[in-house]
């Protein structure tokens, strides 16, 4: 089963994405600022985060620059998920990560994790 | 032309004559000479002849000298008369002398004639021209003062000791004075002791520097009122003893005025400035303010609608649990009206970026059909469950303009949206065309229309026209809106044309821009934020070689060559900044921030991986490159400028 890490200060939006992911059979952890999301990282080695932007202790940004410095993580797919518009150029740049804006639709969300996770495995 | 003398002969002894005519002739002048023998005869020559000399016997049968003489004073006073005679006596020759003739010779001594001839008509050229200088003078002086008594300005003189020997009419009609009260007087005997005092201190500072001084001086006017005078005055030296004080002014009391009035709305006017940049700075915060709030409003909605959205879908999709049909087609009414609030909200957030001018179009090269085609995708299940036709009518395969992809996306998904909305039945057409200047888009329908006085609100913002009944597919009032900012952006143009009942058709341009234009819109963009003494920035362009011989060869191939080029300096550079804009013809690569020192190496290292490229494409010796650089701000100033120094386009 993957594990997909979902990284939001609000509990609200976690537990939702959460049902969701489980309900198409992910497992799923959760984390409500960046600095958790790291360290849950690091212990737990998730397939693929989903992750909000505006956060406090850590943002999402500085969180993708951390994630991005270390060498076994560098790799982890990453999809943004917020509800700034502007920062869309930003992480386009990074190549890396994938972008949706809130309000998502699930579908779309699920096909996107979907298709990151076949392609992680057919890397690997 | 020598002067001939007019002589008139009083002689009754033709010996004598002919005597006096052989004298005559011996004097360097001409002379026309009448001779009479009487009276009668004179004194009608007088008046035909007009003599300027006349020379006279004295004793003749009826006519004696005096009276000859005195004959000739009344009928010609300027004419000279000489006695040539006999013996007169001594006494008869004073009272000749003087009754007024001019000189008187012995016929026995005619050695005298001569001289006294000569003396004679020396007189008269020096009267002449004595008459003649005089006349002049008296010309002159009358000019002199018409000039004067003409001229605007106050004129007058004094003598160094301060006394007015003459001044102009100006001078007596501005401060209403007459000749006697100035002729002869000084400044205090017709002006205030103070104003004359220092009055004839600037006379006593004109004598002392011999220099002309210039001053302004508040002059009462009879009506009791003051007005300024612009005054000069200057040493005048002449024959006499002591040199003169000349003045002249004018009197600038309106110029003083209109200066005085001119700086105070000079004044106001800058305060008004201040003003309006104040307000104006006021508002441009506020403006900033409303996009600020419309954004933090905006995202900050777009939490709880998240949830919401979710929360519902996952209702909807039976994660918790059974759902009765009503409960779904319920929910479904909710989701449609979050998808719309959804729209609505990104429509706001584009139109603020719109209006405060913050859109930066990130331009390439976009092909429209194709463009056209992947937005027919999102359509598909809406033209399915309307039984709508799509047509498309190209007038070529591939229509490329230089423009931002997302935004035509945006408008055309607009455009086709609004065409499925209103249309019922029949078609929706998407036609894209080309000429020389420009690219026509055009959208037509055959739906409802739209009323001839809604025609001119229809890209007003929240303006709105036949609404549907489902929620989820109601408008926003900023799409059209969208549509024209999005067009106006890109230089184009946007309008509507329709019939009621019949369909509506929506036509846009968008000027197709030479390479040159494109080059220099965006090198511009770049140099906006450059300045000459802290930055730097260098541009490389890329030609290829005979470029129309090759392209006919190659044709499609060229381009996807171009595209590897394009891709491989990309590559190289690594952009972090700045861009690559090129055509099939030219690449044109902007770095901000390359100094005039690197871009020579740069530049050759391109060139060198382009030309592998090449050679590994096995086009190594058919195509060439031209490479240019150019650098701001040591080449150019502008983007005109560096573009020039490259000479290649």
């Amino acid at each position: 089963m993957k594990k997909i890490l979902v990284i939001d200060d609000d509990p609200q939006i976690v537990d939702l994405i959460k049902s969701r992911l489980k309900a198409n059979n992910y497992e799923v952890i959760t984390a409500l600022d960046g600095k958790e999301g790291l360290e849950k990282t690091k212990e737990e080695f998730p397939h693929l985060i989903i992750l909000d932007i505006a956060m406090p202790r850590m943002d999402g940004y500085t969180f993708v620059l951390e994630l991005r410095k270390d060498e076994k993580l560098k790799g982890l797919p990453v999809i943004i998920l917020t509800a700034k518009d502007k920062m869309k150029e930003l992480f386009g740049m990074e190549g890396l990560s994938h972008y949706l804006i809130k309000p998502f639709i699930a579908y779309e969300l699920l096909k996107k994790v979907k298709e990151l996770l076949e392609n992680e495995q057919f890397c690997s | 032309m020598k002067k001939e003398f007019r002589v008139l002969m009083l002689e009754d002894n033709a010996g004598d004559a002919e005597l006096i005519g052989r004298e005559l002739a011996k004097i360097g002048f001409a002379f026309t000479i009448k001779r009479v023998e009487t009276k009668g005869g004179f004194l009608s020559a007088l008046k035909e002849f007009k003599p300027e000399m006349v020379l006279s016997d004295y004793n003749l049968p009826d006519f004696d000298g005096l009276s000859a003489l005195a004959a000739t004073k009344a009928e010609c006073p300027d004419a000279l008369f000489i006695f040539v005679s006999g013996a007169i006596g001594e006494e008869r020759a004073i009272e000749a002398l003087k009754s007024g003739a001019t000189d008187y010779v012995l016929k026995d001594r005619l050695s005298r004639f001569v001289p006294a001839v000569e003396r004679a008509l020396q007189e008269i050229i020096q009267r002449d021209a004595g008459n003649k200088m005089q006349e002049n003078l008296q010309v002159g002086e009358e000019r002199f003062r018409a000039f004067m008594d003409n001229s605007p300005a106050v004129a007058f003189l004094k003598t160094h000791e301060g006394r007015y020997v003459y001044a102009n009419k100006p001078f007596e009609v501005r401060f209403n004075l007459t000749r006697t009260d100035w002729l002869g007087k000084t400044d205090f005997e017709f002006w205030p002791a103070q104003m004359a005092k220092h009055l004839q201190e600037n006379d006593q500072i004109v004598l002392a520097s011999s220099r002309s001084v210039k001053s302004t001086e508040s002059i009462p006017t009879p009506d009791g009122g003051l007005r300024s005078w612009l005054v000069f005055k200057f040493p005048v030296i002449d024959s006499g003893e002591s040199p003169l004080i000349g003045g002249m002014a004018v009197d600038m009391t309106d110029q003083k005025r209109l200066e005085t009035q001119l700086k105070q709305v000079v004044g106001e006017l800058s305060r008004l400035n201040g003003e309006l940049d104040r307000k104006n700075e006021d508002l441009k915060k506020l403006d900033k303010l409303k996009s600020e709030f419309i954004s933090t409003v905006s995202h900050e909605l777009r939490t709880p609608m998240a949830i919401m959205r979710e929360s519902i879908a996952q209702v909807m999709d039976r994660l918790c649990g059974e759902v009765t049909a009503l409960q779904q087609q319920r929910l479904h009414m909710s989701l449609s009206n979050i998808d719309r609030l959804r729209h609505i909200i990104d429509n706001l957030l584009d139109i603020s970026k719109f209006e405060s001018r913050k859109v930066e179009l990130r331009k390439e090269w976009v092909d429209l059909p194709g463009l056209v085609k992947e937005v027919e995708f999102s359509f598909e299940e809406q033209f399915k469950s309307k039984c709508l036709q799509l047509r498309y009518s190209f007038s070529k395969n591939k229509i490329e303009v230089n423009a931002d992809k997302d935004n035509l996306i945006q408008v055309f998904m607009n455009l086709i949206s609004n065409a499925i909305k209103f249309t019922d039945r029949g078609y929706v057409e998407i036609f894209i065309g080309e000429n020389e200047k420009e690219i026509e888009c055009r959208v037509t329908d055959t739906g409802c229309g739209i009323r001839v006085e809604d025609l001119p609100k229809i890209f007003n913002k929240f303006e709105q026209f036949g609404r549907p009944d489902d929620p989820g597919k109601k408008g926003t009032g900023l799409g059209l809106c969208i549509c024209k900012e999005i067009i106006k952006l890109h230089h184009g143009e946007i309008w509507v044309e329709s019939r009621l009942g019949h369909g509506t058709t929506f036509t846009f341009t968008l000027p197709k821009l030479s390479i040159r234009e494109l080059f220099e819109e965006n090198l511009s963009r770049y140099l906006q934020n450059c300045s000459k003494e802290t930055d730097c920035l260098s541009i490389i362009i890329f030609e290829i070689h005979n470029f129309h011989t090759i392209h006919q060869k190659l044709g499609l191939k060229m381009e996807s060559l171009q595209e590897k080029f394009v891709r491989s300096i990309e590559q190289y550079l690594q952009l972090q900044a700045g861009e690559i804009i090129h055509n099939s013809r030219f690449i044109l690569v902007i770095l901000p921030g390359m100094s005039k020192e690197n871009i020579s190496i740069i530049s050759d290292r391109i060139h060198q991986t382009l030309d592998d490229l090449l050679s590994k494409k096995h086009f190594g010796n058919k195509i060439k490159l031209t490479i240019k650089t150019a650098e701001y701000p040591q080449g150019g100033n502008n983007a005109q400028e560096l573009l020039e120094k490259t000479d290649l386009i």
